[in-house]
């Protein structure tokens, strides 16, 4: 039997990163893999989570693993601006103003529970985020490359909180929940009694590498009826009437950039709808805004979630 | 939305449907099939008495017409999936689309003039789609509208799929098993809620209470007009700007709402004019409870509803609205209270 | 194609049909005929505008009641009632259809033309009916598919349907779409006509014919009828020779060797005894002798004897009047449609004055019957008594003496009465001219200026001249009026008689022996045919041959064949049908390629337009199947066409293996992508099954997707794979 073209396989580098972060968050495979996507694309990440199922160790052993800068930021309500991009400082010893950079000046950027901090210091951190540089006191810096910010947020929190609105979300390329761990990882965690796993995660690629490869992940062409897949996804959110913000323009870009970045993560350098179909959920939920259903009615926070998949069950996929 | 699998309430309409073979078809004559047939058993007799052979020639040409009609509105029925889409949440009092969408399975042959009626358990069939023309390997999309006006399980039995293709002279329809189910919940009305216990007002509707206590939440830059004496000044100092202590609030309690749903009243039987007084009132209460629930909802407050009857559920703004009007929708008053230990419905 | 336009165009054409169907019978006057027509023109030509205007609702409602009274006072000032009812049901339908506004009145269109075909069975149905019928089989599917649709339209979405989107629909907008039918559509209707004929044809053939004759609705006359006069006037020009209306059609019932393109043979209608001078004959007496049956034949002049005698099957259209035409030599006269039942008993036979034969019954359809003829050697004689002797030799009063001169003087020196003849004849026929127009004519002595002055006219002139001139000298004759023809129609083998053929001629009496003295004398003898008329005028009319005689004697030939075996369709000819299929399920059974009966010499012919026709249809079907494959092939942009066509079979491949696993049991729900349902199916079954669709299912996306195509020998790889799946070999396999 003539066999057909050998089947895709991921880059071993690609696999050795996977098999890294899995060493330190166990048991979450389909997290970790987003991870990866937001990170191959170039997007940031937004992990939304109860405390303590994970969220920093998860962003600590991505940071191990790249070898480059880690910085975490603990964002409270008195957290200003300048705590996070750098403030000029004068030095009472030469009378001169020195730029002092901020957390921000890293390549793996923790912004733990951001929606505590007041909205000002939040602008300015995406604000940087979507530019890639940062300007204090008429300088402007640019942030160094590559630049990954992992945010975390507290969804069950209400008292004292500042929620990012959908406008903000929106610079986020994935939301993900990480979730309580299966009870067999739990008894293995249990008996294994390490309390901190990234300390074994060796690192895998350095920052220049990991440029080329989002490079790389640029490069993947998506093929027509996949984009046209993408877009009709994209006009079904802002049709429904269950929706009443849909998608953005920049929600359709990163839909095919992960997409791109997901399909490079298992080998292949084209998109399948596979591809688009589970990322679907993770792109677009926290873009959107749910279309109050009366007036006072307050709708359960996964009612996007269900409403994003039952919307893409719905289009028809290209064969 | 959730379909699950409900029996149909009507044992004899399974029966009818005759289990696991093919669904029998319901034939009727239109009017102008009436006329037809009325024409063509006139042809029929002339042609047998005079022996005119050309009337022969027309009585076979009326009755290839009605094979042909037969066949072709059996080829028009077959094929085809009928789908539901009901809506994520109906009201009392609110209309909602009710999705109908039909699938031509054939790959060739379009089906033409389908008329789907969505049969609802305890409901007079009223609600119908029509659709021109389904394309081979094609799905189309109709939606009926209805305003609920009763709340509870409203329960979707099947779809009568008919079609009077081709020629208008007989109607065939058969029947699809397609259950579905649409939780109806009470209308809501606004609702003037009473101030929130001890609070300072927050910043805005979304921000969780601050309170009085002791716990520090956490710190704020100064606006004109804060309480002066919550200003934290070893901070302001250090930052170089005022800035406010903030606390917690009380472990904020839970709004309770009450509502009575036991009567003896319910078990007399029907008719009964108290009984009918009792069930109208309880409407009324369960209308208001629900008004508040979602107003207190709305405004970020927890809360706890209690029947009389012994059961509970808790209201989140986490989860929203939709658990508390379900249960709402569904709650039927008893004739006694419930005697073992509170329970919480699903 | 657009679905209102459509619609309109076969429901205007199911009406035209219909009103055709009443008017082409000819039954309806003349003047209802034409107006008949012009209102279905300009119904048909009436716009959408017109129809929706307020003209047209006022027409509607006012023309009907009018023309009702119009017919009911016909009706009391005498005309037929089955005649008005059908002319109102015409002009109902073209009001109808000038003034349609929506799907009901469309409907009640079809509904009209389809009673119109049904009055057309009654007023009477040539080929003409049999192609409206045809034409309407073929069309009403179509026309009553899209008038059903668009009545839905109009009936569900006026009730406030809404569409998805909740927004009411346009209905306009849908009559005007093109997308709801397409040009298949009209194709699968209209072949839908075939089961419907083929149904037709089992249910006509097969439906026993009974004929309980318990309501009889006959026109009392048939739009074909002849005309023919019983009395001659040579004032007339004779137009009559231009009329190519097929009066008769015989045939001999034994055919030995091709047919002769042309035959002679005068057919004896009836015969007139006296010359009222001026060019007027008559008949004088007026006796009339009912005929007998023996067995089915009836004697003429003797009962048949098929040892000696030949047969000649003769069909006669409906004629007015009611006469039986005879070859020479007739005997005896068998009815073809001899059955007692139905409405196909044979009318009773009288003889009438002067050896005419007649039929007592309305002529209202075609008369088939056979006759048989003596052989040449046989005498036939007859009896005359004194007294009919002198009928025939009466001479009008003021009778020319020339005439009697020169017929003396003509048949000077002969001896016996047929020597006499002869000569005259021969005289008649070198000296004289035949010509249509003839001053005679204009004469108040036709026959002296004919034989003296203009030495020409038509038959009619020869023969009365003949007559005059044999009684002036004592031969007892009479002046005989028939047709002499025919022509010979190739597709059916019989010889067509045409009005213009129509013929005088001259019978003498020849005594043989006389008994009897006096008044009471009694000869015996017999009467003897002379022909006077040259030959130019003595046979029938030649074709012109070429393409149009082509097509009429086609035309002719179906019509014949139509009136033969569907209007008069009967209980013999289906046990004669059954039979046929009896011995050709025998015939088939024992193989035995035994020669059917004698063919006729138009087989070979028939069996050429069969090889013609299908020859055509296969070489329109493959021009069909080849200009399909252009389309196709242009629609293809040259630049993509690769790009797209590798894709497409890439999705086709998937197909096919979709296909195979679904008849194993593994069905991909709709929004499940292909990979991930093999991967599913890896998880679930973990077979070698699932593995192969694995590996088959990523490879499709690779080719789909990761624009690397299959080469084709990956494609018949594929193919291979996905049928190794369906037959469920992939257990056994390696």
């Amino acid at each position: 039997m003539q066999a057909l073209r050998p089947l895709p396989a991921p880059l071993p580098v690609l696999v050795r990163l996977r098999e890294n972060i899995e060493s330190a968050l166990e048991g979450k495979p389909e997290v970790i893999e987003l991870a990866l996507v937001a990170l191959l694309a170039g997007g940031h990440l937004l992990i939304e989570d109860v405390p303590g199922v994970g969220k920093t160790t998860l962003a600590r052993a991505l940071a191990k693993t790249l070898g480059g800068d880690m910085n975490r930021v603990q964002f409270t309500s008195d957290l200003l601006p300048a705590d996070i991009v750098g403030v000029s400082v004068l030095d009472p010893a030469r009378q001169q103003f020195t730029l002092r950079q901020g957390p921000i000046f890293t390549n793996v950027l923790l912004a733990d529970e951001i929606n505590r901090a007041s909205p000002r210091t939040q602008s300015a951190l995406l604000e940087a985020m979507n530019e890639g540089q940062v300007s204090i006191d008429g300088k402007t810096m640019h942030l160094p490359e590559p630049f990954f910010v992992i945010a975390t947020q507290n969804p069950h929190d209400f008292a004292g909180t500042f929620p990012l609105p959908e406008s903000q979300l929106d610079r986020f390329m994935l939301r993900i929940r990480i979730g309580y761990p299966t009870g067999q990882t739990e008894a293995r965690l249990l008996s294994r009694a390490v309390l901190d796993t990234v300390q074994d995660v060796e690192p895998t690629l350095d920052p220049a590498q990991l440029v080329a490869l989002q490079r790389q992940v640029k490069r993947i062409e998506i093929e027509q009826s996949i984009l046209d897949y993408i877009i009709a996804i994209g006009q079904a959110t802002r049709s429904t009437p269950s929706i009443a913000l849909g998608l953005s323009t920049r929600g359709v870009v990163a839909l095919g950039m992960a997409a791109r970045a997901r399909a490079f993560l298992r080998g292949r350098n084209y998109v399948l709808v596979e591809d688009v179909l589970d990322l679907a959920v993770a792109v677009i939920a926290h873009r959107i805004r749910i279309a109050a259903y009366a007036e006072g009615f307050t709708v359960g926070r996964d009612e996007a979630e269900v409403t994003i998949r039952e919307l893409v069950a719905r289009i028809p996929l290209p064969l | 939305m959730a379909a699950s699998a409900l029996a149909p309430p009507d044992a004899g309409l399974r029966r009818k449907l005759g289990g696991k073979f093919r669904p029998p078809r319901r034939l009727k004559v239109t009017r102008e099939g009436r006329y037809f047939l009325g024409i063509t058993f006139g042809v029929g007799l002339a042609a047998i008495n005079t022996g005119n052979n050309l009337l022969y020639l027309l009585l076979g040409v009326l009755l290839a017409l009605i094979l042909v009609s037969g066949i072709m509105s059996e080829i028009a029925l077959r094929g085809l999936t009928v789908r539901r889409r009901l809506p994520t949440r109906a009201q009392v009092g609110r209309p909602h689309l009710v999705e109908i969408e039909v699938h031509n399975k054939k790959t060739r042959l379009p089906s033409y003039a389908i008329e789907v009626e969505d049969i609802r358990a305890a409901q007079p069939a009223d609600k119908r789609c029509f659709f021109l023309k389904v394309s081979p390997q094609s799905t189309q999309v109709a939606a009926y509208r209805r305003t609920p006006q009763r709340r509870g399980r409203e329960a979707h039995v099947a779809f009568r799929v008919a079609t009077r293709f081709p020629f208008g002279l007989f109607e065939k329809s058969r029947q699809i098993e397609v259950p579905g189910e649409l939780i109806i919940y009470p209308a809501v009305h606004t609702v003037r809620l009473p101030p929130p216990r001890a609070r300072n007002i927050g910043v805005g509707a979304r921000i969780a209470i601050r309170g009085g206590s002791d716990d520090l939440l956490g710190l704020r830059p100064y606006r004109p007009g804060d309480d002066t004496r919550q200003v934290h000044w070893r901070k302001s100092a250090a930052m170089g700007e005022l800035v406010l202590r903030e606390h917690a609030a009380e472990g904020a309690p839970d709004i309770e709402i009450e509502l009575d749903d036991v009567s003896a009243l319910v078990a007399r039987p029907e008719p009964d004019d108290e009984r009918k007084r009792w069930l109208d009132q309880f409407e009324i209460r369960l209308r208001e409870a629900a008004s508040r629930a979602v107003a207190h909802l709305g405004r970020g407050d927890t809360i706890v509803l209690r029947t009389t009857s012994a059961t509970r559920i808790q209201g989140n703004p986490r989860l929203g609205s939709d658990p508390i009007l379900r249960f709402l929708a569904l709650l039927e008053p008893s004739a006694t209270p419930v005697e073992n230990k509170p329970k919480e419905p699903t | 194609m657009k679905f209102g336009l459509t619609h309109r165009v076969l429901t205007s054409a199911l009406a035209a049909l219909g009103v055709l169907a009443i008017v082409l019978s000819g039954a309806l006057p003349r003047a209802s005929t034409i107006l008949l027509l012009l209102g279905l023109a300009f119904a048909l030509a009436a716009t959408e505008k017109f129809q929706q205007s307020a003209t047209a609702r006022y027409a509607a409602a006012i023309i009907p009641s009018v023309l009702l009274g119009v017919e009911f006072l016909r009706l009391i000032g005498g005309a037929n009632l089955l005649d008005l009812a059908v002319e109102f049901a015409a002009a109902l339908q073209i009001v109808r259809l000038a003034t349609r506004r929506g799907a009901m009145h469309d409907q009640q269109v079809i509904l009209l033309a389809l009673l119109h075909l049904v009055a057309g069975t009654v007023l009477g149905g040539g080929i003409a009916y049999g192609l409206c019928l045809v034409g309407f089989l073929i069309l009403a599917p179509g026309a009553l598919v899209l008038s059903h649709l668009r009545r839905e339209v109009e009936g569900n979405y006026r009730q406030g349907a809404r569409d998805r989107t909740g927004l009411p629909v346009d209905v306009p907008r849908i009559l005007r779409s093109r997308r709801v039918i397409g040009p298949g559509f009209l194709a699968l209707t209209c072949l839908l006509s075939l089961p419907i004929i083929v149904f037709t044809a089992m249910l006509f053939i097969l439906f026993p014919r009974v004929g309980l004759q318990m309501l009889l609705l006959q026109s009392n006359k048939s739009g074909r009828l002849i005309g023919f006069s019983d009395r001659i006037d040579l004032q007339q020009v004779g137009k009559l020779r231009e009329d190519p209306t097929v009066v008769l059609r015989f045939r001999p019932a034994r055919v030995d060797g091709p047919l002769e393109p042309k035959k002679i043979l005068r057919l004896r209608g009836s015969a007139l005894d006296e010359y009222q001078g001026g060019g007027q004959w008559s008949r004088s007496t007026n006796e009339r002798i009912p005929l007998q049956r023996f067995g089915g034949d009836i004697a003429l002049v003797r009962p048949a004897d098929p040892a000696k005698d030949t047969l000649l099957k003769i069909e006669l259209e409906p004629f007015d009047p009611t006469v039986i035409f005879l070859p020479p030599r007739a005997v005896a006269l068998r009815w073809t449609n001899a059955n007692e039942l139905g409405a196909h008993r044979p009318p009773p036979l009288v003889r009438g004055p002067e050896a005419t034969y007649r039929y007592e019954a309305m002529p209202d359809r075609v008369l088939r019957y056979e006759v048989w003829i003596a052989p040449p050697s046989e005498p036939f004689e007859d009896t005359m008594t004194e007294a009919s002797r002198e009928r025939y030799l009466q001479l009008p009063k003021a009778f020319p003496q020339r005439i009697r001169d020169l017929a003396l003087a003509w048949t000077a020196g002969a001896t016996t009465d047929d020597e006499k003849a002869r000569r005259i004849v021969k005289r008649l026929e070198s000296e004289y001219h035949y010509s249509l127009e003839t001053e005679s004519g204009k004469s108040p002595n036709p026959i002296d200026h004919f034989l003296f002055e203009s030495k020409e006219g038509h038959c009619e002139f020869f023969s009365t001249a003949m007559v005059l001139m044999l009684r002036s000298v004592g031969i007892p004759s009479r002046n005989v009026t028939g047709y002499v023809g025919g022509t010979l129609n190739r597709f059916s083998g019989f010889y067509a008689v045409r009005q213009g053929d129509a013929h005088s001629w001259v019978e003498a009496w020849t005594d043989r022996s006389v008994a009897g003295e006096g008044a009471s004398k009694l000869h015996r003898g017999s009467w003897i045919t002379f022909d006077p008329t040259p030959a130019a005028g003595a046979q029938p009319l030649a074709d012109r041959g070429g393409f149009f005689t082509l097509l009429r004697e086609a035309f002719e030939a179906i019509s014949q064949n139509w009136d033969n075996y569907v209007v008069n369709y009967d209980l013999q000819k289906q046990i004669t049908v059954f039979e046929k299929l009896r011995r050709a399920i025998d015939r088939a059974k024992k193989s035995n390629p035994a020669p059917g009966p004698t063919s006729t010499g138009i087989s070979p012919r028939k069996k050429k337009l069969a090889a013609g026709t299908a020859a055509g249809v296969v070489v329109l079907a493959a021009g069909y199947y080849l200009w399909r494959k252009r389309r196709t092939a242009e629609a293809l942009d040259a630049g993509t066409a690769g790009k797209v066509k590798q894709q497409r079979i890439a999705t086709e491949l998937w197909l096919s293996l979709e296909e195979a696993l679904q008849a194993r049991g593994a069905t991909r729900p709709r929004n499940v992508p292909p990979v991930r349902f093999t991967e599913q199916l890896v998880a679930a079954r973990r077979d070698a099954l699932a593995e192969e669709a694995y590996v088959l299912a990523c490879r499709y996306a690779l080719a789909r997707f990761g624009g690397v195509p299959f080469t084709p020998e990956e494609q018949r790889d594929f193919a291979r794979r996905v049928s190794v799946i369906r037959r469920g070999e992939d257990k056994v396999a390696a």
